[in-house]
């Protein structure tokens, strides 16, 4: 990805490239924020701003494995949600997008990771009282909603990506044969199978 | 329209029965017009999905939604449609039906029909089915017993492959098995608790029409464990006509194959009293085209069948060919479904399983066997499928909620999990039936057909019992988060459709006779599901393979008294 690395090195890490790289100048940010280097189909700027940073927080890079941006899971969100949702589903998409960034409250280009973090903390972290007590707030039950839905699309995505389901997960295209009952170890060195 | 060539034998479609006449009327000798509806399929060559994974698709195997619009009543199953082997089942805009009541018809149009797709599930039918009906008055009796398809289940199964575990129930007689699959550890657990809490009950691993040995087949080895079998397997590890019957129709030389020729009618003239051939609409040029044969055998399968019959219209039969009963297109029955107990399970984490085991659990029936304490509210009874493994990962992702914990925890294996489903037998009721509609044709101008069948008092009965057994032997056995499952879905959705042209001691009450014979109209045979004059609780796609062979071994006597 060589426009990545391009942006990289100019210390412009929040982008989003709609078809040239001399549109670079939409880029703006002092955070550590994901780049976005793709043109997607189904959600707006703002909107897909918003999805890639939540999803990098849900699946993060870390040392040792690779990350939801790494496998490309906004990416697939975004295509995903154009051509597969139902219309019901896309509408609940847009609307709860919507209601995450009014509760950012700030404008997206000034979002720093703190605030999506906060938000992810707020929702995905709660004990099960706070999250009976979003029920009475159709606002934090439409933000709460997508948001698990936005984390099981992504674990979804990110397992059955090329990358992890091959060489993460334990692959066994042709078993040639079945053991029931063996030691975690012994079966699959203790991962749990890709296929 | 064309008159064209003479056959001893014409075979009505190419799945599980229609493989089997196949194979049989071509071995022995006769010269066989195979005739298919939908496109061919050959073995292996034409499985484009058979060694693709998730990330090969573009939406990891999930439909369009512009996809989905043609597949609306195909997806009402929840599995068919999935990218990885929805090209083996129909597209419902241009195969249209009618509901007087929901029916789920999941069909496949192709060279090998749905024999490429199905369950695989073998179970031999005992006489506790074939007496059922004589002994509890209902609707009419089989004209046959276990003993008379008994060798004949012999015969299948040695050439197909079945594996499972011979059991020694009268029930469900033990076959001539390859070696059985493993267990699962939970699965283990359940059969070992169940055998010290029922006397009455045990559980065994699925019968599966699968090779697990390493005895021969011709051009086909063993399982694979790559439980990818409905989108047509390189290995033939499973059963299928592709695989199977229809290369060994086609090695005699005898076999006609003719794919895109849709059946619109049976021609019976009416000096000869017997049937001389059929019309053939051509489904791409819509040509029409007569095959004239000295016998012919209907395997279209249940509905289909009846349809054709129903069209074959003549002097001697103007309501539909072998109609005098009335009873063509009524007792439509399939088994009912989806009621049972879902659990979960601490223990076993640090246990595990090699391979992608394509086979559940078998619990076979115990409820009306004849004894007093076997005796229930509703008449015959279930057995469970079902299965238990590893996957859960629900509690774990609510808990660890998002960040670094949560994608380590997603990549081991998940909590283990265990489904008991029962398969319930459905009774035969004459006001159940499917009828055709003239006033609305398809493309090829022929009539659609219409549904009216619906689960009735019993069935519903005896769902009340296979929801309440199931948590109870899971609730002994120390599973925890029991969850009662009741979809009762619509009749169709089992995929078992049967019972449309039933056998019977007289014409009467029944289509056929007992050699699968339309009574009235001995040279047309039909073996397809249509035959069935009850339904058991077991999958039956073993008892047409049998009574169609048994019907190809009859035919081929008979047909030496037969002039062209």
């Amino acid at each position: 990805m060589k426009r990545r690395e391009v942006l990289k090195g100019l210390g412009l890490s929040l982008g989003f490239v709609v078809a040239t790289p001399s549109l670079i100048s939409l880029l703006q940010s002092c955070n550590k924020t994901p780049t976005i280097n793709w043109q997607p189909a189904f959600f707006d700027k703002d909107q897909i701003v918003v999805l890639t940073n939540l999803v990098d927080l849900i699946l993060p890079k870390t040392t040792d494995l690779p990350g939801a941006l790494d496998v490309k899971v906004p990416q697939f969100i975004d295509a995903y949600a154009k051509e597969v949702a139902n219309p019901d589903a896309q509408k609940n998409y847009l609307e709860g997008l919507t209601a995450i960034i009014k509760e950012l409250n700030k404008s997206v280009s000034n979002l720093k990771s703190s605030d999506y973090d906060a938000l992810l903390t707020k929702y995905l972290k709660a004990n099960s009282e706070a999250q009976e007590a979003f029920k009475n707030n159709p606002a934090e039950t439409l933000v709460f909603g997508t948001l698990t839905s936005l984390r099981s699309l992504s674990i979804w995505a990110y397992k059955t990506s090329d990358e992890i389901g091959k060489n993460v997960l334990a692959y066994l295209p042709l078993p040639g044969a079945y053991k029931g009952c063996l030691s975690l170890q012994e079966a699959s060195g203790g991962k749990a199978w890709s296929l | 329209m064309n008159s064209s060539k003479n056959y001893d034998a014409i075979v009505i479609g190419t799945g599980i029965s229609g493989g089997w006449a196949a194979k049989e009327l071509c071995e022995k000798g006769l010269k066989t017009l195979v005739l298919e509806r939908g496109r061919m399929v050959e073995h292996i060559k034409d499985y484009p999905t058979m060694n693709m994974d998730p990330w090969d698709f573009e939406f990891k195997g999930q439909q369009t939604q512009e996809e989905a619009q043609h597949q609306l009543k195909q997806a009402r199953t929840g599995y068919v449609t999935n990218k990885a082997h929805n090209h083996f089942f129909i597209d419902d805009l241009k195969h249209p039906y009618n509901e007087t009541k929901r029916f789920d018809w999941i069909r496949g149009y192709q060279v090998g029909g749905r024999s490429l797709v199905w369950g695989r599930q073998s179970y031999r039918w005992s006489d506790l089915d074939f007496e059922g009906n004589k002994k509890d008055g209902i609707a009419i009796d089989w004209p046959i017993r276990y003993k008379d398809i008994a060798p004949w289940y012999d015969y299948v199964e040695e050439y197909i492959g079945v594996s499972g575990e011979k059991l020694g129930l009268p029930q469900l007689p033990d076959g001539i098995f390859e070696p059985q699959m493993e267990l699962t550890c939970v699965e283990e657990h359940l059969k070992k608790n169940i055998s010290e809490n029922y006397k009455d009950r045990v559980l065994t691993i699925g019968r599966t029409a699968h090779i697990t040995s390493d005895k021969p087949y011709e051009g086909r080895t063993k399982c694979q464990f790559r439980d990818r079998c409905m989108r047509g397997c390189p290995f033939g590890g499973y059963f299928s006509s592709n695989s199977c019957t229809l290369p060994a129709a086609y090695k005699t030389e005898n076999m006609t194959l003719r794919p895109n020729s849709i059946v619109s009618e049976i021609i019976y003239d009416d000096k000869l009293k017997r049937a001389t051939g059929v019309k053939v609409i051509d489904a791409e040029t819509k040509e029409v085209l007569v095959f004239n044969s000295k016998i012919i055998f209907c395997c279209a399968s249940a509905i289909a069948t009846a349809s054709i019959l129903l069209q074959s219209k003549s002097n001697r039969f103007p309501n539909g060919m072998g109609n005098d009963s009335g009873e063509l297109g009524h007792n439509l029955m399939d088994h009912h479904f989806k009621a049972g107990a879902t659990a979960k399970f601490d223990g076993f984490t640090d246990q595990y399983y090699k391979g992608r085991r394509a086979n559940g659990i078998y619990i076979p029936r115990f409820r009306n066997l004849g004894d007093e304490a076997s005796k229930q509210k509703f008449l015959r009874g279930y057995g469970y499928q079902g299965g238990g493994g590893r996957g859960d990962l629900s509690e774990f992702i609510a808990e660890a909620g998002y960040g670094a914990e949560l994608k380590t925890g997603i990549l081991k294996p998940g909590g283990w999990g265990m489904t008991l489903m029962g398969f319930g037998e459905c009774l035969p009721y004459h006001d159940n039936k499917m009828t055709l509609d003239y006033e609305k044709l398809d493309d090829w101008g022929l009539p659609t057909i219409t549904f009216d069948a619906e689960w009735k008092e019993n069935e519903w009965e005896m769902r009340k019992d296979m929801i309440s057994q199931a948590e109870a032997m899971l609730e002994k056995a120390g599973f925890k988060d029991i969850k009662p499952m009741d979809d009762p879905g619509a009749p169709g959705l089992g995929i078992h459709e049967m019972g449309t042209a039933r056998m019977g001691h007289d014409p009467k009450t029944s289509v056929l006779n007992e050699n699968n014979q339309i009574h009235t109209c001995k040279n047309v045979y039909v073996t397809d599901g249509a035959c069935m004059t009850s339904a058991a609780c077991v999958n039956p796609s073993l008892t047409y393979m049998a009574l169609t062979a048994r019907a190809a071994a009859h035919a081929a006597k008979e047909i030496k008294n037969i002039k062209a």
